[in-house]
C-alpha cells in the first residue's frame, strides 16, 4: 500500500516537472532564442507565462499524485482556471504584436487572434467543467459508499442475533466501483 | 453512477477533441499565412512621369497554397519627404484569394509634385536624401485571424537637379541697344528613375532699378543618371545712358535672374544674383587741353591729346571721328577721322589733329586781339556696331600774337648817296600767344607830307610765344623828302597767320 502511494507521488513529481518545463520554461527559452536569432525583440512574451506554467505543472503534478483522493478534483479545477490565464497570456489577450527591425526597416505585425484564442480556451473550459463534475461526483460516490457500508454492518449484526432464521450468505463485498475514486484521468 | 462517470469521460474526450481541432486550425492558418508570404513575388518597380504626377508601380504576385481563403487583402503605401511632409500614397485592394488561387496586382502609389510646398519641392529637386516609406498590409483569414503588417523603411532619393550651378556670365555686344549675356547652367540628374524634360525660362532684372531688361529660354533634357551642361542666352536691353557709360566705365554689373524651371508639370522658381565685372573698352578716357598751331593764313591747327585703356577682353579697333564747332555760333570749323587700334588690357595715348577753318578775316583779327576761343568737340565712333558718341567743351585763352605795337621817331642820316639819306625807326610789339611762335617781316613805307614816296625800311622777326619783340627798322629815304614832314608811315607786318597793316604819321628828326 505505501509503495503504491510512493509510486504515485513520484509519477506526480515527474509529471509536474514535465508540464512546468514544457509550458513555463520552454516557451520563454524558445521566444528568447527567436529574439536572439532575429536580433531584436520580435515577440515580447509575458513573465506570467512562466509563472502560470510552473503553477500548472505544480497543480497537475499534485493532482496526479493525489489521484483517487478528494483533492484531485479541486487541484484540477484550479489548474484549469490557471490554464485559461496561461492561454490568455500566450495569446496576449488575442492581439499579438510582433516588432522587428530588418535591414534598417522597422516591421510591426499585429495579429487579431480573438477567435483563435476562444478556440484554444474551449478545451480548458471543458476540462474545468469536467473537474467540477468530477469533484461533485466524488462526494456523491463517497457518501453513497458510506451509507452502503453502514447498511451492511447493520445487516451483519442482525444476522448474528437471528442466525437460525436466515441462512448465512457469503458476505457481500463492498462494490469496488463505490470505493474507487472517480476517474481523474483526463 | 454510470451516467456521471460517462459524462466525465465524455467531457474528457470533448476537451481532447477541441484541443486537437484548435491545434489543427492554428496549424493550417499558420501554414496558409506562411505559404502565402513565402510565395509572394515582388517585381521591379516602374516609374512613370505624367504631368506633375510620378507614378510608382510595383507588381506583386500572391499565391495562396494554404487551406483557408485570404480575404480583405489590401496594401497601402505612403511616402514622405525628408522634412516629414507627405508626398503621396496609394492603396491596392481589398483582394480575396481562395485556396489554391494566385493573383497578380499592380500596386501603384503616386507622388504629386503640384501639391507640394515650394520648400519641399526644392529640397527634393536639389538635395539627395531619403524618403520615408510606410507600407501597411492588412489581411484576414476569416474567421480566425486578422493581420496588419506595418513596415517603415526608407527609399534613397537622388536629386534630379543636384549640384545646380550657374557659371560665370559672359557678356558680349549684340547691337546698339542690346547686349547678349550667356549664363552657363549645369546640374547632375542623380535620380535613378526621374528623367528631366524641362524648360528653363530666365528673366533678367536690373538689380539696382529692378526693371526687366531681358529674358531667355532653354530646353533641358537630362535622362536619369546623366549630367547636363548648357548655356542660357539672354538678350539684355540696356538704356542708352547705361550703354554709353559701359563704353567708358569699368563697373560691376549686377543682375537678378528669375528662373522658372518647368519640370513634370510643376514650376520651380529660383532667383539667382549675377554679377559681372565689365571692362570698358574706353576706360578712363581723358581728353587733355588742346594745343593750337598756325596752319595757314585762314586756318588753325588744333591738337587734342587723349588717352584711354582698353579693359575689354577683346582687341579694340575703331574709327574715331572728331568734329569741332564754334560754341557761340555753332559753326562747324573742322573734322577729322582717326583710326585707333588697341590690344586688350592696353593703354592708348595719342593726339587728334584737326584743322580749324577760321577764314582770313578772322585770322587777321586774331592777330591783334586777345580773346577766349570756345569750341565744342564732338567725338563719335562705333564698337561692335554700337554707336558711341561723346562731346567736350574747350575754352582756349587766345593771346594776340601782335599786341602793344609801338614805334618811335624816324631818324634820318647819314647820307647813303647823293639822293638818299639813311633812316631808322624803333618798333616793338608783344607776342601774347602761348602757342604761336610768330615769324615774319615788319616793313614800313614812308610818304612825305606832299604824298610822295619817301622811302622804306624793314626787319625780319621771330618772336617766341609770350615774348616781346623790339628792334630798329633800317632803310633809306629820299633826301628831298626830308623837308616835307611829318611822314605818313604804312606799317605792314607779314606773318604766317596773315598780314597786319596800319597807317600812321611819324615825326622825322
Amino acid at each position: 500500500m505505501s509503495s503504491s502511494k510512493g509510486k504515485r507521488i513520484t509519477i506526480g513529481i515527474v509529471w509536474g516537472v514535465i508540464i512546468a518545463v514544457s509550458m513555463g520554461l520552454l516557451p520563454m527559452l524558445l521566444v528568447g532564442y527567436l529574439n536572439d536569432l532575429v536580433g531584436s525583440t520580435v515577440y515580447d512574451i509575458s513573465s506570467n507565462v512562466l509563472i502560470f506554467g510552473i503553477l500548472i505543472g505544480a497543480l497537475q503534478g499534485s493532482a496526479k499524485a493525489m489521484k483517487g483522493t478528494f483533492y484531485q478534483g479541486p487541484l484540477s479545477i484550479v489548474s484549469g482556471a490557471i490554464m485559461l490565464g496561461y492561454i490568455y497570456s500566450i495569446f496576449q489577450g488575442g492581439m499579438l504584436s510582433i516588432t522587428t527591425v530588418q535591414q534598417g526597416s522597422e516591421i510591426s505585425l499585429s495579429v487579431d487572434m480573438s477567435n483563435l484564442l476562444l478556440l484554444f480556451m474551449l478545451p480548458p473550459v471543458v476540462g474545468l467543467v469536467k473537474s467540477v463534475v468530477q469533484t461533485i461526483g466524488f462526494k456523491r460516490l463517497q457518501g453513497s459508499a458510506k451509507k452502503k457500508e453502514d447498511h451492511e454492518k447493520k445487516v451483519t449484526s442482525d444476522k448474528k442475533v437471528k442466525p437460525e432464521k436466515e441462512a448465512p450468505e457469503t458476505p457481500e463485498k463492498s462494490s469496488p466501483e463505490a470505493s474507487k475514486p472517480p476517474d481523474t484521468k483526463e | 453512477m454510470v451516467g456521471l462517470r460517462g459524462l466525465i469521460r465524455g467531457l474528457g474526450i470533448l476537451s481532447i477533441l477541441l484541443s486537437l481541432v484548435a491545434a489543427v486550425i492554428t496549424g493550417t492558418v499558420l501554414y496558409t499565412v506562411a505559404s502565402t508570404l513565402t510565395n509572394l513575388e515582388r517585381g521591379e518597380p516602374s516609374f512613370e512621369v505624367a504631368g506633375s504626377m510620378i507614378d510608382i508601380t510595383v507588381p506583386i504576385t500572391f499565391v495562396n497554397e494554404g487551406f483557408f481563403a485570404i480575404s480583405s487583402l489590401s496594401i497601402t503605401t505612403r511616402t514622405a519627404a525628408p522634412d516629414g511632409s507627405s508626398l503621396g500614397e496609394g492603396t491596392t485592394g481589398p483582394i480575396s484569394l481562395a485556396p489554391g488561387e494566385s493573383t497578380s496586382i499592380l500596386h501603384k502609389f503616386t507622388i504629386d509634385l503640384s501639391n507640394m510646398s515650394p520648400q519641399t519641392l526644392n529640397s527634393l529637386l536639389y538635395e539627395d536624401g531619403t524618403l520615408a516609406l510606410n507600407l501597411d498590409v492588412s489581411t484576414a483569414i476569416a474567421p480566425f485571424i486578422k493581420t496588419n503588417l506595418s513596415a517603415e523603411g526608407t527609399l534613397p532619393w537622388g536629386a534630379p537637379l543636384g549640384n545646380l550651378r550657374f557659371g560665370d556670365s559672359v557678356f558680349s555686344n549684340h547691337n546698339s541697344t542690346h547686349v547678349l549675356v550667356s549664363v552657363p547652367l549645369s546640374f547632375e540628374n542623380r535620380s535613378p528613375f526621374v528623367d528631366i524634360d524641362a524648360k528653363v525660362r530666365a528673366t533678367v532684372f536690373n538689380a539696382t532699378s529692378n526693371t526687366l531688361i531681358g529674358s531667355g529660354q532653354l530646353d533641358v533634357i537630362a535622362p536619369s543618371g546623366t549630367s547636363f551642361s548648357s548655356v542660357i542666352q539672354t538678350f539684355l536691353r540696356l538704356d542708352s545712358d547705361v550703354r554709353a557709360s559701359l563704353a567708358f566705365q569699368d563697373k560691376t554689373l549686377e543682375f537678378r535672374v528669375e528662373l522658372a524651371i518647368e519640370v513634370a508639370g510643376a514650376t520651380i522658381n529660383r532667383s539667382e544674383s549675377l554679377s559681372f565685372e565689365w571692362g570698358a573698352p574706353l576706360s578712363g578716357l581723358a581728353i587733355g587741353t588742346p594745343d593750337i598751331n598756325p596752319d595757314s593764313q585762314s586756318s588753325l591747327g588744333i591738337s587734342i591729346p587723349f588717352e584711354f585703356t582698353n579693359n575689354s577682353p577683346e582687341r579694340l579697333s575703331l574709327s574715331l571721328t572728331t568734329e569741332i564747332f564754334n560754341s557761340t555760333s555753332g559753326q562747324r570749323l573742322g573734322e577729322t577721322t582717326s583710326p585707333v587700334t588697341v590690344d586688350s588690357k592696353s593703354k592708348f595715348s595719342g593726339n587728334i589733329e584737326v584743322v580749324l577753318a577760321l577764314g582770313s578775316s578772322n585770322m587777321i583779327s586774331l592777330l591783334t586781339k586777345d580773346t577766349t576761343l570756345s569750341f565744342e568737340a564732338k567725338f563719335s565712333t562705333s564698337i561692335d556696331g554700337a554707336p558711341i558718341s561723346f562731346a567736350r567743351e574747350f575754352q582756349i585763352e587766345w593771346g594776340a600774337p601782335i599786341q602793344n605795337l609801338n614805334y618811335g621817331k624816324v631818324t634820318t642820316g647819314p647820307r647813303v648817296n647823293l639822293t638818299h639819306d639813311g633812316l631808322s625807326m624803333p618798333i616793338g610789339f608783344t607776342n601774347n600767344s602761348p602757342f604761336v611762335e610768330l615769324t615774319g617781316t615788319v616793313q614800313v613805307d614812308f610818304f612825305d607830307s606832299l604824298g610822295n614816296f619817301a622811302g622804306s625800311a624793314s626787319v625780319p622777326f621771330t618772336v617766341p610765344p609770350n615774348s616781346n619783340f623790339n628792334d630798329v627798322l633800317r632803310g633809306s629815304v629820299a633826301t628831298a623828302s626830308t623837308s616835307f614832314t611829318p611822314f605818313k608811315a604804312i606799317i605792314k607786318i607779314q606773318t604766317s597767320l596773315g598780314v597786319f597793316q596800319m597807317e600812321t604819321n611819324v615825326n622825322v628828326e
